[in-house]
């Protein structure tokens, strides 16, 4: 906030002020017009784009190929970032007119009514037709798809955590059918996340995803927590300790003081006797000593602290014994033995039997000195009472989260060992891609702005305008957008950049709790990572020379990936 | 701290009601007039107080409304006020703006908000030295400022900045407590 202009006492906008700024209309005006309305009003001139739209995508295109363009002409297509690894296809052979079903490997059920397919005129399909279907479940099949993952809602970016994702087409004699809107498909999706709290969205032609509604899951166990909700544990029990130990340096406090004022009242506050403690029962000086005088049959116990004191000397017989006050308020009981003295901190305690007696009395005192001294030590006790109270509750809810956090580390583990036994139903009634996600902020916690270099040559400075980044716990793909590298230009002499680089980087973040991987494709289809246990070194911050390990190997196959990657 | 009545909090018809008129304006936007009159205000002196150009803050509100009847489509309802996804849309444009020119970034004090916050840091002695907040709060990063502008300046609750943020109520609490303690200490540098 340096850089922050300092106002002191302005006024907020005055109502009028407020009043003349309102303008819905001019709102409404800067709106851009419906599509629909384009539409009607220039029907004849869009059927025959759409026409020719048609006729060129049979005649040019490859229906094989998830190829998708916008409308306003921006290109939209689907590329795989790692050349030649993809998710491939599965081709399902069914007969169209007839009621069925298709149970692909991971237990994906597709059920397909009668008249579920029609052809691009909207004719009902009969015969053999083809259904190319294909599945992503995990963050690797995610991003070798090329998928886009992000989720824009009124400019706020959102990445997806996904529950499982489909691509379906349906073909016959390669042409590309439709599905029959009053005959939807219903596909139920085996999912691995076994959450509740995903929602269901379509990818449209622009490459963007529409939310279509609320996932009904089967089979869906108990709510997990969600995995921010874990990664914040840890700070919240470190916050809740910090607060615990301040609540306990003010009780500490608010208990001296109490202890103080009864002191200076010459009242004494009744202890239980600590059975595991020896006591001695001692006539006290009534002037010396006159707290006491109220309490009949005071004991006092050796302390804890007295290492001198063993059993032995309890049976012994003394030649004498006084009791003393030390100048820090202590009791102090001193026996003489032969002419030798033995010294024991003690406290005046009650026995069991006496304790309950010994309590009236107090409060019955402390009531009379408190009408004289306008309640204060009422309060002083309520203040000291209440903090107790405080105490006890965060260190029951410090136990509360620890065991928590156990139980879902313990769970967590547990449902990653168990196989997929939720299904996520989708009722679709037309082909595309289709996920079930529910919407992430970029993991947070730490920051810092990397220039990434080769792990083996760190003079190879690498460069990305797309960097992709995930977490190990959560099935989610986080796409960073941007430049990581030399500037483009650095060649080009009179830009300023011919004598000394200056390297073009950007803010990542990053959530130091869990075990993230990093990685980008180089200008060369390579796949260069920072693996999980190198991103804790990233946790100090600020700008920092990044290793990657740059992999030469040809990633023919998802496994590999995997591997690479540390999913596997 | 007292806390000012907040539009975050308004009854569950209240919000259905709003929810319903969304709904409307998602088929003709002219229905978003409603919502517009009664958070207009609010959301423009939401802008005005992280800035000091009123034109400017005047456009960004009118930006704001735009972006939301274009995006209504995407809008979830989620059992909150419309307001909570307004700020929201409002932060994003203001951050777009001060990550052009930082300089746009204003810190609007008064002797009430001055008090607030001494009041907080629980010593007497930093009352001495309240002159220096200005300079103190500067020092803060524009991430700790906000939750310090959310809470004492705007006195919303922490459940709402907690929605606004993205981040949990409790979150909310324990950071905006450990911003309270590191001005703390900025004080007592600044004042030794």
């Amino acid at each position: 906030m340096k850089d922050a202009k300092l106002n002191k006492n302005r006024k907020p906008l005055s109502d009028a002020e407020v009043k003349k700024a309102e303008n819905f209309d001019e709102v409404l005006s800067k709106l851009n017009p419906p599509k629909v309305t384009f539409f009607q009003k220039n029907w004849p001139y869009m059927a025959s784009i759409i026409v020719l739209a048609i006729i060129g995508y049979f005649v040019f295109g490859d229906p094989n190929k998830t190829d998708v363009t916008t409308s306003e002409n921006k290109e939209f297509k689907l590329i795989a970032p790692i050349t030649g690894l993809d998710v491939p296809n599965a081709k399902h052979k069914v007969i169209a007119g007839e009621e069925g079903q298709i149970v692909t490997e991971t237990g994906t059920i597709i059920k397909y009514p009668k008249e579920a397919f029609l052809d691009s005129e909207g004719n009902p399909v009969t015969g053999e037709i083809e259904i190319l279907f294909r599945e992503f479940h995990d963050v690797v099949e995610i991003f070798a798809s090329g998928i886009p993952m992000e989720y824009d809602s009124a400019s706020n970016k959102y990445h997806f955590e996904s529950a499982g994702m489909f691509d379906i087409k349906g073909m016959q004699n390669r042409k590309t059918l439709t599905i029959n809107p009053d005959a939807p498909l219903v596909v139920e999706l085996s999912s691995k996340q076994h959450g509740d709290y995903f929602n269901l969205y379509k990818l449209d032609d622009n490459g963007k995803w529409h939310y279509l509604e609320k996932d009904t899951a089967k089979g869906v166990y108990e709510r997990q927590p969600d995995s921010t909700e874990l990664a914040q544990l840890p700070e919240k029990i470190k916050g809740l300790e910090k607060n615990a130990k301040q609540v306990l340096k003010s009780q500490k406090k608010a208990d001296n003081s109490f202890s103080k004022m009864l002191k200076v009242n010459n009242i004494y506050q009744p202890l239980k006797a600590n059975n595991d403690l020896y006591s001695i029962q001692l006539e006290s000086d009534k002037n010396e000593f006159p707290e006491l005088v109220p309490f009949k049959k005071v004991l006092f116990e050796i302390t804890e602290e007295n290492d001198n004191f063993t059993p032995e000397l309890a049976n012994k017989d003394w030649d004498d014994i006084k009791l003393k006050r030390k100048s820090n308020g202590e009791y102090l009981l001193v026996m003489f033995d032969n002419l030798k003295k033995h010294k024991f901190i003690v406290r005046p305690v009650l026995s069991a039997s006496d304790v309950a007696d010994a309590n009236t009395i107090f409060e019955n005192l402390l009531s009379s000195y408190d009408d004289k001294l306008d309640g204060k030590l009422s309060s002083e006790r309520a203040a000291r009472d209440s903090l107790k109270t405080v105490y006890k509750s965060i260190s029951d809810s410090i136990n509360i989260l620890n065991n928590f956090a156990s139980r879902q580390a313990y769970e967590a583990s547990e449902v990653e060992k168990s196989t997929a036994a939720v299904k996520r139903i989708f009722t679709i009634d037309s082909f595309g891609i289709f996920n079930s996600d529910c919407p992430q902020k970029l993991p947070k916690g730490a920051l810092f702005e990397p220039i990434f270099v080769n792990g083996k040559d760190i003079t190879d400075t690498l460069s990305f305008n797309h960097i992709y980044m995930a977490e190990l716990n959560k099935n989610a793909l986080f796409s960073l957008y941007g430049y990581w590298g030399k500037p483009k230009n650095q060649e080009s002499d009179g830009d300023g950049y011919s004598n000394e680089t200056e390297y073009i980087s950007q803010e990542i973040s990053f959530n130091p709790y869990h075990k993230t991987v990093i990685w980008g494709i180089t200008s060369d289809n390579r796949l260069a990572i920072v693996k999980p246990n190198k991103m804790s070194a990233l946790k100090k911050g600020g700008n920092l020379d990044v290793e990657m390990y740059v992999s030469n190997e040809k990633i023919g196959n998802l496994d590999k990936l995997r591997e690479l990657l540390g999913f596997s | 701290m007292k806390q000012e009545s907040s539009i975050y909090h308004q009854s569950k018809s209240a919000i259905e009601l709003e929810h319903d008129i969304v709904e409307k304006a998602k088929m003709d936007a002219r229905e978003f007039a409603p919502i517009y009159k009664k958070y207009h205000a609010p959301i423009l002196q939401f802008v005005y107080l992280r800035l000091d150009d009123k034109e400017v803050a005047i456009d960004i509100t009118q930006q704001v409304f735009l972006k939301a009847i274009e995006n209504l489509q995407k809008y979830e309802f989620r059992g909150l006020p419309f307001s909570s996804w307004l700020y929201r849309i409002a932060m994003n444009e203001l951050n777009q703006l001060f990550r052009k020119n930082k300089k746009m970034r204003t810190i609007n004090l008064n002797e009430s908000i001055t008090g607030d916050l001494i009041n907080e840091m629980e010593d007497e002695d930093l009352a001495l030295h309240k002159e220096k907040l200005g300079i103190i709060l500067k020092r803060l990063s524009a991430e700790e400022f906000q939750l310090i502008e959310m809470r004492f300046f705007e006195k919303r609750p922490f459940s709402e900045i907690g929605e606004l943020l993205d981040i949990t109520e409790n979150n909310a609490k324990v950071k905006t407590y450990r911003i309270i303690q590191k001005l703390k200490e900025l004080f007592k540098a600044e004042a030794a």
